[in-house]
């Protein structure tokens, strides 16, 4: 088995305490010191998003992972997306990753379709030949062909999140990270974009780690899933049915 | 083809982190034409504005302090000398005043993407180099004006002393920026710091005017180094004082080093506190 993502003993700390001290201004420190200084003191709010987890993932594989809201499973997106550090253990991970964490990022509303997707497209990581390359099928998958020199502001919210996942989509990467984006798209056009991740796993043997609270989804595209609560694995497994089984019956 | 990507809590100084902002030059032409481009939108006069500034600027510092108040230009007209010093000046300032809030514009980028985050800095500051381009055409037409004629080495020197103003502006906006996470205040208050700083940097009034005695505070502060050396190389006021832009190439580099340090402490959190 081809390992593309290897996670030891990971772990994500937020520290209360300090998140706390930044709404004490100065000017609250220097009228209440007292208050402050119990509240420096005070070291037990750490809170573990995540902690200790481990698992591998192959190339070609398809993760789902499914939780409660606050359970972590965005805070280990984003540490596996290199966005924010983790606190303890490390992840390796071979191959390019491209992070779709949130539809059109980078987008700048003054400029237009053409000149965001290059610019959207730089961000997520791909260079200008790439996006050259690509540029056709992107506008095709978007549908936006029509007003690639408007200026984005005066698209309508589904143009632009057709846009924005059609250059994440088409970017050659050989790893995928999702985070619940496509709850955004209208029905038929979330229908397309699932079949596009199949297409991409079939063809180009893409790995994809799926965060989503729509379980049918979850159901129909992926290999196996992971179950979070609290920051740490539930559930961990290849069969998906029994895994959202899981998780349905520890939810209610 | 390959990459191998290690995740571990931050770790200290590793030279892949200045390759990598190499790998990622692409973002950084993108991000620099993103902002000079968004910035003129909507704009009649666009770019025009960039050359209007420092023009009026210069024609009322003229007035005043050339004319009436009569201050001393190490002779040479005073309007000249002063566009010189706000020339860079108003490169230095506009640059670190974008700087310190880039981070915090672009958040949706730091919190959802990554890359190399001393890039959205870096372009902050490119996006101004084309700000200066323009208003460089002035100092040319007063040069030509005024019978300036400066020698190839002495014009080789100003890309230099761009660069040294554009690492100045990174150190400072570096840490700005990373302090700018935590304590928004930063924003609020930085232009008019940015104003008062330009009183503490000698570009409407010559150095001389301090006295020798406290002369070396003057070039603790690199933009003395950079203004006073455009002058004597371009407007030939006196031979360039190799020393004082020592000390200004030292104190930039200091600059630098601290900003870049606190950046990369603040870079463990960034994203979370932001």
């Amino acid at each position: 088995m081809d390992t593309v993502i290897e996670v030891k003993n990971l772990g994500k700390k937020y520290d209360l305490r300090h998140l706390d001290l930044r709404n004490f201004g100065l000017r609250e420190r220097l009228a209440h010191p007292l208050a402050w200084l119990k509240r420096r003191a005070n070291k037990k709010e750490e809170f573990w998003a995540l902690q200790d987890i481990n698992f591998s993932v192959a190339r070609g594989e398809v993760v789902g992972v499914i939780g409660r809201n606050g359970s972590g499973k965005s805070t280990l997106l984003k540490v596996l997306s290199r966005i924010t550090p983790p606190s303890t253990g490390e992840a390796i991970i071979s191959g390019r990753i491209s992070s779709l964490l949130e539809v059109g990022v980078g987008f700048h509303p003054e400029l237009t379709g053409r000149e965001n997707i290059f610019l959207s497209g730089v961000i997520l990581g791909m260079n200008r030949r790439e996006i050259a390359k690509r540029f056709d099928q992107i506008v095709d998958f978007s549908g936006t062909e029509q007003f690639l020199d408007t200026q984005v502001k005066h698209y309508s919210s589904g143009m632009l999140v057709r846009l924005g996942f059609a250059v994440a989509a088409y970017m050659d990467a050989d790893i995928m990270f999702v985070d619940e984006v496509l709850a955004v798209g209208d029905v038929e056009f979330q229908k397309k974009c699932l079949a596009k991740i199949a297409a991409l796993v079939k063809e180009e043997q893409r790995t994809i780690f799926f965060v989503s609270h729509n379980l049918e989804t979850v159901r129909d595209i992926c290999t196996r899933v992971v179950v979070m609560g609290k920051g740490v694995i539930d559930k961990e497994s290849n069969d998906v049915g029994a895994a959202i089984d899981y998780y349905l019956r520890n939810i209610f | 083809m390959a990459q191998l990507v290690i995740i571990k809590p931050k770790n200290r100084f590793r030279l892949a982190d200045l390759a990598e902002i190499w790998q990622y030059r692409e973002l950084l032409y993108f991000l620099t034409w993103r902002d000079i481009k968004a910035r003129y939108k909507q704009t009649i006069v666009g770019i025009g504005w960039v050359i209007f500034q420092p023009l009026i600027t210069m024609v009322i510092f003229s007035l005043f302090f050339g004319k009436l108040v009569g201050m001393p230009s190490e002779n040479v007209p005073y309007p000249i000398f002063v566009y010189t010093g706000l020339l860079f000046w108003q490169f230095f300032a506009t640059s670190v005043n974008d700087a310190s809030t880039a981070l915090i514009n672009n958040m949706q980028i730091v919190t959802k993407v990554y890359c190399p985050r001393i890039i959205l800095i870096m372009s902050s500051i490119m996006a101004h180099l084309i700000d200066f381009a323009a208003a460089a055409v002035i100092l040319i037409g007063l040069m030509l004006w005024y019978g300036y004629l400066p020698s190839l080495f002495n014009l080789l020197m100003v890309p230099i002393l761009v660069f040294f103003t554009f690492l100045i502006a990174l150190g400072s906006g570096l840490f700005l920026a990373s302090l700018n996470i935590k304590y928004r205040d930063i924003g609020k208050i930085l232009p008019f710091f940015v104003q008062l700083f330009m009183y503490l940097t000698p570009v409407i009034y010559p150095p001389s005017i301090v006295g020798a005695k406290y002369s070396w505070i003057l070039a603790l502060n690199p933009m003395t180094g950079v203004i006073k050396t455009a002058r004597s190389e371009l407007l030939h006021t006196y031979a360039t004082n190799w020393l004082q832009f020592g000390i200004s190439a030292a104190a930039c580099l200091v600059i630098l080093v601290i900003g870049w340090l606190y950046f990369r402490h603040a870079e463990r959190y960034t994203a979370d506190y932001i």
